[in-house]
Formats: structure tokens, sequence, C-alpha cells
């Protein structure tokens, strides 16, 4: 999976590299401001209150 | 192989130096005492040897050297000697080698080996480890058996006797076994890189293959079978070491024509010559330097060749004399060998940028799709591994700063509010009765001096996740602070900034202090469920501490222990039970009226931490209000200093 990303990155391997580092930094980016607060409310260690 | 380069590496070191005069004197001086120098000479004759086996695959140098002159002469010698010699450069291992070919491939393999052995094949077997066996066959056939310890003198010695044989072993051993193992290496080689190559090898093979032919002498055939062997194990190497054979077969190249130019004159000058061709090797070693490098690759390959390519290699060289046809449909044979094995190379490559051969080589096997679609899945799981690692994180850090930046926001309102006179506690009239605080809007700010100086929440209006990720939040509908009721709080014990995290630690009469725009309210924890039954009993007692001299339980001398009965300073309920955060805590029946209601607080959080299996309840009663003097804002009530 990861090799097949990394085969169609175009260009030299330092601008692959680039390229892969901001790959990754989106997907980071979208999990911790997407993704992570549309599951939290579904997971149970956040719920304080009673009743 | 890998010996061989070794053995290789040594020799341009040593060559220029040694060659030269060790060769001479180790001729001289093994002569006389064989089995000492045996040793010694072994490792020359290893250099020789390995020049000659390396040759091939050490390519300009071993071939320049070994060319054949040294090659040639000395290959023959050497290449038996090689092998001999290779034993003593590499006591244990080559020795073993050697004889494990010997006792292995009677036939082939070991008629290079047995070559020498083949006369006395089972001696020499034995003998194979120490280049003295060698020496002793040498010297079966003939006296040179002294000389022979070094591998060329060896060869020259062979050759005195039957000087065609001897040329032609030397030219066989030589030319066949760099030339074959060039050839066969070539060959692979070839297959992947150069074609025309290996047919240059082959024809310097060519001859020197014929003078042995017709050298009917056990070391020629000797030679011939130990070639065989050597060209056996390069072409099983090929496959693998094709790459390196390449550049190998491409140095051969060069080497090979020297060789035979080095084959004749040590047909020329058989014993001095072979002293002579070992200076050539000198030279050689000189891009011995070069080889030496070369060598590290070969190495490894070798090894691995000698086993497969021996069986193999065997029949076809004993077989004909006319190798060198035989040798060319084997370099063909080679080649699909190798094909695979740059496929797999390739493949494993792929990621670099032949992605596409990769991909290709590797859909067709259904191994290969096994395999990619494991990888793939083990991919996915350590994928998932790290994106529930980030969630941590997440949750953990990360909610703590996007928390921060809210509450700080809230903060500022609120201060804002509360300079501007807008506070909401006040514009709706008398406090006490039915406020309409805005959701999610701050109210008040909460101290809990235990916590630390810098522990400071604001309050905001309602309980939902949205306005608990920005601080504290007041349960609507309950009382507010200072007001007869219960002033209830919910709060985050993990992330979120976590404002209740440590909730837990909180003992009775430790001081939880509200601020409103108008005053300091004070509250204290009751006493904790243990605490009850001797609060005041002892002096020592907690109850008759002076800042507990408000806080005592709710429980009344009433048969029932009246409507506070069941109002710890802290308890630990399941998520249900929303009676907690009523007027009158856990008795959410009782009929007090609102004038009469205690002004209770009661935080609550979740437990244990990262669970939400059961809830954290704190309850305090309010023991002192500090109104605010407008006049004097930075007053602060004496409880915040309480550690």
């Amino acid at each position: 999976m990861y090799g097949w990303i990394w085969r169609r990155l175009p260009g030299s391997r330092a601008l692959k590299v680039v390229q892969a580092l901001v790959l990754v930094l989106a997907v980071v980016a979208l999990l911790l401001f997407v993704v992570f607060p549309w599951v939290e409310p579904m997971l149970p260690f956040n719920q304080v209150t009673t009743g | 192989m890998t010996q061989d380069h070794g053995e290789q590496r040594p020799l341009p070191r040593d060559l220029p130096p040694r060659p030269a005069q060790e060769r001479r004197p180790g001729g001289r001086r093994r002569a006389p005492e064989p089995d000492e120098q045996g040793a010694p000479p072994a490792p020359r004759a290893t250099r020789t040897g390995r020049y000659a086996v390396p040759p091939s695959p050490s390519s300009p140098d071993g071939g320049t050297g070994r060319h054949a002159v040294p090659g040639a002469g000395p290959t023959t010698g050497p290449t038996a000697t090689g092998r001999h010699s290779r034993p003593p450069a590499d006591p244990a291992a080559r020795g073993d080698w050697f004889e494990a070919d010997a006792a292995r491939q009677p036939d082939g393999p070991p008629t290079g080996a047995s070559g020498r052995g083949t006369r006395p094949t089972p001696t020499a077997k034995p003998v194979p480890r120490r280049t003295p066996s060698q020496r002793f066959a040498l010297p079966g056939a003939e006296e040179p058996a002294p000389e022979p310890p070094p591998p060329a003198r060896r060869v020259q010695p062979a050759v005195p006797p039957p000087v065609p044989a001897l040329d032609g072993p030397a030219h066989d051993g030589p030319a066949r076994p760099n030339p074959d193992a060039e050839a066969t290496d070539l060959a692979p080689a070839l297959d992947a890189t150069s074609p025309p190559r290996p047919r240059r090898a082959v024809p310097a093979a060519g001859p020197v293959q014929r003078p042995p032919a017709p050298s009917p002498d056990p070391s020629a055939a000797n030679v011939r079978p130990r070639r065989s062997r050597a060209a056996a194990v390069p072409q099983p190497p090929p496959p693998g070491v094709r790459d390196e054979a390449a550049p190998r077969a491409r140095r051969a190249a060069p080497e090979a024509p020297d060789g035979p130019p080095a084959a004749s004159p040590r047909a020329a000058v058989p014993p001095t010559e072979v002293v002579a061709p070992p200076v050539p090797a000198g030279p050689p070693a000189s891009p011995a330097t070069g080889p030496a490098k070369a060598v590290p690759r070969p190495a490894p390959r070798r090894r691995p060749e000698p086993a497969d390519a021996e069986t193999d290699v065997l029949p076809r060289v004993v077989g004909p004399d006319s190798e060198p046809t035989d040798v060319l449909p084997r370099v063909v044979d080679d080649p699909p060998a190798p094909e695979p094995a740059e496929t797999a190379e390739a493949s494993a490559d792929g990621a670099d940028g032949h992605d596409g051969e990769g991909a290709e080589a590797a859909a067709p096997t259904r191994g290969d799709r096994i395999r990619a679609a494991v990888r793939t899945a083990g991919e996915l799981m350590i994928t998932a591994g790290l994106v529930v690692l980030l969630f941590v994180v997440y949750e953990v850090y990360v909610t703590d700063w996007l928390s921060a930046g809210k509450q700080h926001d809230a903060t500022n309102a609120l201060d804002e509010r509360w300079k501007s006179g807008q506070d909401p506690l006040l514009t709706g009239g008398e406090r006490g009765e039915h406020y309409n605080l805005a959701e999610g809007q701050g109210f008040a700010k909460i101290y809990i001096p235990k916590f630390g100086p810098d522990f400071a929440y604001t309050v905001l209006e309602g309980t939902t996740d949205q306005i608990l990720e920005s601080g504290p939040g007041h349960y609507k509908g309950t009382a507010l602070p200072g007001q007869p009721g219960n002033f209830a709080v919910a709060g985050h014990r993990v992330g979120k900034g976590a404002p209740f995290n440590d909730l837990d630690q909180l003992e009775s009469c430790d001081s939880l202090v509200v601020e409103t725009s108008s005053s300091w309210y004070v509250y204290r924890v009751l006493p904790l469920g243990g605490e009850v039954e001797n609060w005041t009993r002892n002096a020592d007692s907690k109850g008759n501490q002076p800042r507990c001299d408000q806080v005592s339980p709710l429980r009344t001398k009433d048969q029932d222990g009246g409507p506070y009965a069941r109002v710890p300073g802290q308890e630990i309920v399941t998520p249900d039970r929303g009676e907690v955060i009523a007027p009158v805590p856990n008795n959410s029946a009782a009929a007090v009226p609102k004038t009469q209601q205690i002004p209770l607080i009661t935080l609550t959080t979740c437990h244990p931490r990262f669970s939400a299996k059961q809830r954290l309840i704190v309850h305090g009663r309010l023991v002192r209000e500090w109104k605010k003097d407008q006049g004097k804002p930075g007053q602060l009530p004496p409880e915040l200093k309480e550690g």
C-alpha cells in the first residue's frame, strides 16, 4: 500500500519525501480535526454528567 | 567464491610486494619444505589460485594477473593450487570446501580437486585441505611437488613432465578456470548484460581448453574438472550474482585477452615463467585494488555457487573437450535463472523506480499476489494501530490545547461582561429566582486552591459536550452560586483541559471557591462517608480543625437523619444517579422549602479515569460569602491561599 503510493509520487527522492510528509501531515490533520472530534462523542470516556 | 574474493583482496595487497619475493622464495622454500611452507604457499597459491578462480569474478585484476598468465600457468597449478591453496588461505573453510567437494563429487569437481586427487584421488581428497596433499599429488606426478606448493610453481612442475600437458593443463587450468569461471560468470552476466564478453571469454577458454583436452595428464584432467567445478560454481551464482558477474565479466573480458598472452608466456617459460606470471599478477594486484573492491560482491555469491553448480557443471565439463561451445549453451541456460532473480530484485526495488516492471512481474505469480495481500493487510493493521495511538495523543494532549483556547476565550468574554456591568446574574434582578443564562456562556469562576493557585476555570451554563470542551459546565436548572439548593457543575477528567482530573484527591473541608461579579463564595467539602461517625469525637478529630468550624455532617439527630442524611463529601455512583445533583442530593423526594435548603455545591466527573462506567461526585456546602468591594477590585478571599 505504502509502496504503491510511494511509487506513484512523482519527482526525485527528495521530492517524494516532501510529498510523503505532506500527505502524512494531511492525514494527521484530517484525523485530529475532523475524524476524532466526530468519533469522540461516541466513545465513553468523556461522559462526565449524571442523569 | 567469497573465499576467492577474500583471497583476491589479500592478493592485491600482498601481491605487489609478496608476489615477486614470496613466490620465488616461496617456491624455493616450498620445494625444500612443502608442509611448513605449505601453509604460506597456500596463501600465495590461494592468491594465485584465488586469482585464477576469482579472476572470472574479479575481472580485470584477477583476469590480467591471473590472466591467464599467472592464471593460465598458475591457474592450472593455482586453480588446482588455488583450490588447494584456498584451504590454506581459509584453512578450515576452504579446506573443507575442497575436501567436501572432492568427496561429494569425485567425478567432476573432485576431478578438479581430484585431478590432483584423481591420480591419488583417495589421498588427494584427504590431502586437499592441506596444500601438501596437492603438493603430494603433484609430486606424485612428478617431483615438482615440492615446488607445487606454490600454485604457479606446481603448475610449472606439472608442466615439465608433460610439457604439452602442462601447457595444456596450465592453459586449461588457467584458461578454463578463468574462462570457464568467467564464462560461466560471464554467461550469467552476459545473459543479463553483455553477450559478447562471454564469447571473448569463451575463445580464451577455447584455446586453453583444447590444450587441456590433449593433455591426458591427470593434472590437466583434474584441472578441467576443477575448472568445471569452478565454472559450475559460478553458474549457480550467476542468477543472484549476475549483476556482479556482469562487471566481472566485463573485467574478465579484457583479462581474458590478456589471459591468452599470459598463457603463451607461461607455455614458453613453464617454471620460471610461472614465477613471472605471479609478477604480472603483482601488477594486476594494483588493479587488484580495483578488483578487491569488486571482490566483496562476488564473494557471497560464489559460496552458494559451488554447491549448486558443481554437479551440473561437472558433467558438461568432463564430457566434452570442446567445452567452449558447450560452455556457451550453459551460459544460455543460466540466463533464464538470472532473469528471475533480476525480476525478483526489480520487484524488490520496485519502490525506487522500476515499479512498473516489478508490479508486472509480481502480478503474474499467485504467491506474489498473496504476498502483496498479506503485506497490505499488515500495513493496514499497523496503520490502524498508529491511528489509535494518535487518538490517545489527541484525547490526552490535543484536546487540552483546543480546550485551553476555548476556556481562554470564555474567560475573556466573562471578564468583559463583568467590567461592563452586564453580569447575567445581576441583570435578572434579585438573585435566587429564575435566571435565564445563555447556554454556553460563562457566568462564574471556580477555584480549588488545593489544586494550585493557578487552578481557575470559568464555569459555563450547560453541560453539553460542546460546552464542556470549553470548561466546567453548570447543570441547567440547578442553583446558582450562593443560592440555596445545589450548585452542580460537571467537568472533564481526561483531556479537554481536564479541570476535574484530581477531584478524587479532595478531602473534607477543602475549599471550593466560586467567584461571581459581586461575590466570592467559599464552599467546603463535606465530611467523607467514613468521617461522619467520629467527626468531632476527639480534639484531634477533623471536625475540630479550624477550617472545618463550619463544616459538619448534614445528618441530623432525627431518626432518619433528616433530608440530608445521605450527602457525604464524596461518593461514586453509576451514571444514572441523577439525584446527586438534586436540590437535596440523593433525596429527590425531599420536600424542603427553597429557602430552607442548604446552599451546596456538587462537582461531577467521570470515574475511573478513561472510563464512563461510574461518576465521581463531590459535595460541599457554602460556609462563607465575601462581598466584592467595588473599591478594591484586587481583594481576594483568604481561602484562595489555602494549599
